[in-house]
């Protein structure tokens, strides 16, 4: 466990979440804590459970995948709500940022009015105030033009564009944790710097699990990280520790192949 | 804008065709210019361009394009409304067995199996067989109830992929009910596919109509539909071949244009 002494009570408490696929389990007992403000980056390789373990925290799990064990946020267990205050939850209390900005928008909407029926639903706006809450969400997260940015169909955003604009969605109703599932895997270097910056700069006041399989994104904006193989979290601590020291060979091998180790730091 | 310019040769063709269809659904017989009822019995069998008659009569002096107009308009309109209750049947038991690890889903699964199961026409007899009269009703109840496992096979496999997409998935991440994100996100992602369903179902159905009506189970005897005119010239079918071609041909026609036009929605769409 994590030995930082002065974190702010958890946002984020996960007890012995389990995810199973029948009698075929995928993660066996998962706990975890981020506090206000933290970032926590989940590393691992591709299929070590780390995405289905965050979608797991919204209760958004294919329907062949079952899950136990607590989850509560900002002290409230969420994992006993039903599905209708679940519904109020997500997007309200929890942000979701996904790895592919173009697949994540509906093509067929503008990004404004994503962001406007989220905003209706989860802050009771009446639909100009939320068109204006909007504008402004979007212009936080340095999207060109105030209201072109509103009424342009994700196609008409480049992929940086439509992830800031992603990350706006998933911040605009102030949540307490945002997930960020590889927001980066998709964008090109440059653009990458520009999300994580983003992502660090705006996610100051909520808890922040940002899931990667790049070690170096990883470091470069978070507090603390966590090793995740084959369901279970082999090695966590602060990033600067875990990355000079790993104890764990999994995530000395993992670190091994990182390109450029750490070179966001 | 200069896409008026763009519009093909054959969308122009199937809007001239349809315009057509919707000119004689309209008038009906009185574009002929006889009654579809009207026997005249001194003038049996007459053919094509004779005492009036464009493309004759029939073995009781009925005026053969009077009969092909009339049997225009029962044929659109029980293959319209039969596609449109199969449509809605169909989508609706599609989208909740793509959604529900309920119970619900499941049955409707089961009874999209069964259905399939059963031979098409044995059914429809059946279903009219125990609805009792034929008529317009029963034969687009009949229709419809029988042939909706089309739309549910391919709704519950597009929408199985469409909840999957990341979009969806993102909205409903932003807390969206689920009848929301069927209406906004999932019905217009099925939109391409449906339309040509449509329109290929359409002329399956002037078919299964018209095969109905010619074994005498469709439509109310002494209509003027295709598949009774067919099934009334076989005795006549070499000596009076225009009595067979015409609601044959008709029924080409109708075809072929629903055809072009969904591999035209379909090229379109992709």
């Amino acid at each position: 466990m994590s030995q930082i002494a002065s974190s702010p009570p958890p946002s984020l408490g996960v007890n012995g979440l389990r995810i199973s696929a029948g009698d075929n389990v995928l993660v066996p007992g998962l706990s975890l804590t981020i506090g206000r403000g933290e970032i926590l980056g989940m590393v691992g390789a591709s299929g070590s459970g780390k995405t289905i373990s965050a979608f797991s925290l919204a209760r958004l799990l294919p329907e062949a995948l079952t899950q136990t064990g607590e989850i509560s946020l900002e002290g409230e267990r969420i994992d006993l709500l039903s599905e209708a205050q679940m519904r109020k939850v997500r997007g309200g209390r929890i942000g979701m940022v996904f790895q592919d900005p173009l697949s994540s928008f509906n093509p067929l909407r503008t990004v404004g009015s994503i962001l406007v029926e989220s905003i209706c639903r989860h802050q009771g706006l009446p639909a100009s105030q939320a068109r204006e809450l909007a504008i402004e969400t979007l212009a936080t997260m340095r999207l060109p033009g105030r209201t072109a940015s509103v009424d342009a169909y994700p196609h008409m955003l480049s992929g940086g564009q439509r992830q800031r604009a992603m990350i706006g969605l998933a911040l605009v109703n102030q949540p307490a944790l945002i997930i960020a599932d590889e927001p980066t895997t998709a964008l090109d270097p440059t653009i990458q710097l520009q999300i994580l910056a983003l992502l660090r700069h705006q996610a100051s006041s909520a808890a922040c699990l940002f899931i990667t399989h790049d070690i170096g994104a990883a470091s470069a904006i978070c507090d603390r990280l966590a090793v995740m193989n084959e369901g279970v979290i082999v090695e966590e601590g602060p990033t600067d520790q875990l990355l000079s020291s790993p104890v764990h060979p999994f995530t000395r091998e993992l670190l091994s192949h990182a390109p450029g180790g750490a070179r966001f730091r | 804008m200069s896409s008026l310019k763009r519009v093909p040769a054959l969308s122009i063709l199937l809007a001239f065709a349809a315009l057509v269809c919707l000119v004689i659904m309209v008038f009906g017989d009185a574009l002929s210019g006889h009654d579809h009822r009207e026997m005249n019995l001194d003038l049996r069998l007459a053919p094509p361009l004779t005492g009036g008659h464009l493309l004759g009569t029939d073995e009781l002096g009925r005026d053969v394009l009077a009969r092909l107009l009339t049997g225009l308009r029962w044929s659109v309109a029980t293959a319209l409304s039969a596609t449109f209750i199969a449509f809605v049947i169909g989508t609706t038991f599609g989208l909740v067995a793509a959604r529900g690890q309920s119970a619900l889903g499941g049955v409707m699964r089961l009874l999209t199996t069964f259905t399939q199961a059963f031979p098409p026409f044995v059914l429809a007899v059946t279903v009219i067989a125990v609805m009792g009269d034929a008529g317009f009703f029963s034969i687009v109840l009949t229709l419809g109830l029988v042939t909706w496992p089309v739309f549910s096979r391919v709704v519950y496999a597009e929408a199985r992929s469409l909840f999957e997409r990341e979009h969806v998935l993102a909205a409903e991440m932003t807390g969206m009910p689920a009848i929301r994100l069927f209406v906004r996100h999932v019905l217009p992602g099925l939109i391409p596919s449906l339309s040509v369903l449509v329109v290929f179902h359409f002329a399956d159905m002037i078919v299964a109509e018209s095969a109905l009506s010619f074994l005498g189970i469709g439509a109310p005897l002494g209509a003027a539909t295709w598949g009774a005119m067919l099934s009334e010239s076989r005795g006549y079918m070499l000596s009076a071949p225009w009595l067979t071609l015409s609601p044959a041909l008709a029924m080409v026609a109708i075809i072929v244009c629903a055809h072009a036009l969904g591999q035209h929605l379909r090229n379109a769409n992709r």
